[in-house]
């Protein structure tokens, strides 16, 4: 049932604009794969490409390892919830649902069964009746899923569909994505600019940026290995400190910043040219004495309460700002902006990443 | 209701009313009036005479032969016009849209008159396509039926009226998500399936605007029958200018009452079932 895909290095050019540049990629049937990435970053052009919308200006797409670049919307055995959801507005959510099933000829009875059990499936039962005019949004996403779903899809499409839905929704529907991906065993590729979607749902996801894939992998891969400083920006790590020195010392990498060593016990080596990630959640504050290669000098520029924790402000010997998440019980003994304190990093708090090349030269 | 809008949209209202409404009372009323062939003018003492009257020497069939233009007139463009709207929403860039558009408004540029005089020089015995007919060797004989014929009477108003149905149709068009077009294709359907049973549906105010801007008017069209229609051809202005001349003013009224009220439950008719009024919700040009 299932479907696999494969992108085929493919390029796509609306007149200069390059909305995709020399994509590859290789979907597993079965596998919610996840498209991340920031607005005007191709995830739509790479998703109307798989559902036949769109053809590339070069390169394959290929369906379990069968070219289907030239294969129309209509004949591909995938399905798409489309952003606007894009319900026909002059037919009853019934006639929706069974606007597919009517294109393929199948029989009154069978066809409503099917509608039906899709119904009851999307928890629509009993609504087929219904003006789709009439519903709440969450309703309307429903009749949309069911309308895709009705057909049995290989593959299922979904175009950022839970943006313009309220926040109590969205958690609603994403735990619906889960479960009838788990239920009908497609392979469900989605469409997101929002994080949170992407590492809750995916099996695995890309990060895109300006038309080319940053990344791909299993959401936790993203913080442990992130590609380079975009993709680590992307999922969080919003502070890289750029050190003078990246250099292997035994089986560690070792940092020089700010004149002092820091010892990244296990860290991967990602060459000289290499900067760091911080994870806020990894670095403490120490008063006076703090261990010698895993702790650096710096200065308190401000800090924010966040509810949870304090959001510090610090500032490097050399100017380069980072931040600290310190529980609330921890934080009242710490001074106020101005005073010099000593930071000290758990293992993982700095992720050595590569420079991103298209970040690099291509980011304003 | 003291809200700026009512106060900014009362002048036209009230033009609107004089200048339409209160025409169409007085010839209502004059309408059921008596002739009087004394004075040559009418008396306010009830009558039906008119009304009778419309039932004589051909009346009735002239009525119906012009509603059956207009009906055949309003079909025509909006089969001939629903493609055009098509390629001009669907596939032209934006400035060659505007450019279509441009085009079709041209005919206006020249008189009535002008227009349907220069179908005599196509369709006439000597006409372009006479002429071509002959040298293609189709036909050894000039075609006798192109001109002052029913047929040249349709090719007139058609040419006349087509851009009235084009504008309401690329009006329904735009009201249609491209996204929904793509949700049919998505779900199976090609061209034709998305075309009957999404496009289509949803264009229908639009089609029926179109069709009844062209009906009407056509239903009131004078010059194409009289420069290109055959000796008897004849269509309801034609015939109310012919009463008015032996100033039978009851007539004329009655024929105009007649012809009003079937347009008029047309267009009700038309709005109850085509939700003629949602095509102009949410209006931006
Ligand atoms: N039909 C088109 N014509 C011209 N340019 C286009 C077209 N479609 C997309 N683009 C351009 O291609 C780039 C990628 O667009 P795309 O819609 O794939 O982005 P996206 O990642 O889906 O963004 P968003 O999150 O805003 O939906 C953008 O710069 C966009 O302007
Ligand atoms: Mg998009």
């Amino acid at each position: 049932m299932a479907i696999s895909i494969a992108i085929d290095n493919v390029t796509r050019t609306f007149g200069t604009v390059k909305a995709l540049e020399g994509v590859g990629l290789k979907i597993e049937a079965g596998e919610f794969f996840t498209l991340l990435g920031s607005s005007g970053s191709g995830k739509s052009t790479l998703l109307k490409l798989i559902g036949g919308f769109d053809r590339p200006t070069t390169g394959r797409v290929l369906f379990d390892e069968q070219d289907v670049t030239d294969m129309p919307a209509n004949r591909r055995p995938s399905n798409t919830v489309f952003q606007d959801l894009a319900l026909f507005p002059h037919m009853s959510v019934g006639d929706n649902v069974a606007y597919g099933l009517k294109v393929k000829g199948i029989a009154a009875s069978e066809r409503n069964k099917r509608v039906d059990s899709t119904l009851a499936l999307v928890d629509l039962a009993g609504f087929a009746e219904r003006n789709v005019n009439l519903l709440s949004g969450g309703q309307r996403q429903r009749v949309a899923l069911a309308r895709a779903l009705v057909m049995e899809p290989g593959i299922l499409l979904l175009d950022e569909p839970l943006t313009g839905l309220d926040e109590r929704l969205r958690q609603q529907m994403r735990d619906e994505f889960g479960r009838l991906h788990q239920r009908t065993g497609s392979t469900f590729v989605l469409v997101t600019h929002n994080q949170d979607e992407a590492l809750s749902l995916s099996d695995r996801m890309a990060i895109m940026h300006k038309g080319t894939i940053e990344q791909v992998g299993r959401p936790a891969d993203f913080f442990a290995n992130p590609a380079n400083d975009f993709v680590a920006r992307f999922v969080g790590m919003e502070r890289i400190l750029k050190p003078e020195r990246l250099e292997r010392s035994g089986g560690d990498t070792v940092a020089v910043i700010a004149g002092e060593r820091l010892v990244l016990p296990g860290a991967r080596d990602v060459g000289e040219m290499g900067l760091l990630a911080v994870r806020p959640d990894r670095i403490s504050l120490v008063n006076g004495h703090a261990a010698p290669g895993s702790s650096l000098a710096a200065t308190v520029a401000g800090r924010q309460f966040r509810g949870r924790f304090f959001d510090f402000h610090l500032e490097l010997g050399d100017g380069q700002k980072l931040d600290a998440e310190i529980a609330v019980e921890f934080a009242s003994a710490w001074p106020e902006p101005g005073n010099p304190v000593r930071l000290e990093f758990a293992g993982g708090a700095l992720v050595p990443v590569p420079p991103s090349r298209t970040a690099a030269n291509r980011d304003t | 209701m003291k809200s700026p809008g009512f106060l900014l949209a009362l002048p036209t209202a009230l033009i609107v009313l004089l200048l339409g409404f209160v025409p169409l009372i007085v010839i209502l009323v004059w309408s059921f009036w008596t002739w009087d062939p004394a004075t040559y003018w009418i008396r306010p003492e009830f009558s039906l005479a008119g009304y009778e009257a419309i039932l004589e020497a051909g009346r009735w069939s002239v009525i119906l032969g012009s509603l059956g233009k207009a009906f055949l007139t309003a079909t025509i463009c909006v089969a001939i016009g629903y493609p055009a709207a098509m390629a001009v929403h669907f596939l032209a860039s934006r400035r060659t849209a505007l450019l279509l558009m441009a085009l079709f408004t041209i005919p206006f540029f020249t008189s009535y008159m002008i227009r349907a005089f220069s179908w005599r020089l196509v369709l006439g015995r000597n006409g372009l396509i006479n002429g071509w007919l002959m040298d293609v060797g189709i036909v050894d004989q000039p075609l006798d039926w192109l001109l002052f014929s029913n047929f040249a009477v349709n090719v007139g108003l058609v040419a006349s009226y087509l851009p009235f149905v084009i504008f309401p149709l690329i009006l329904s068009m735009q009201r249609v998500e491209p996204s929904l077009l793509a949700a049919s294709q998505d779900l199976g359907a090609g061209f034709w399936r998305t075309f009957r049973s999404v496009l289509l549906p949803l264009t229908q105010a639009g089609i029926f605007a179109g069709f009844l801007f062209v009906f009407v008017m056509a239903a009131g069209s004078a010059t194409e029958v009289q420069m290109l229609g055959g000796a008897a051809a004849s269509m309801i202005s034609v015939m109310i200018n012919d009463v008015m001349r032996v100033v039978n003013f009851p007539l004329a009224f009655a024929i105009s009452t007649v012809v009003m009220i079937i347009l008029f439950g047309l267009i009700y008719i038309g709005n109850r079932l085509f939700k003629l009024t949602r095509l102009f919700e949410g209006f931006t040009w």
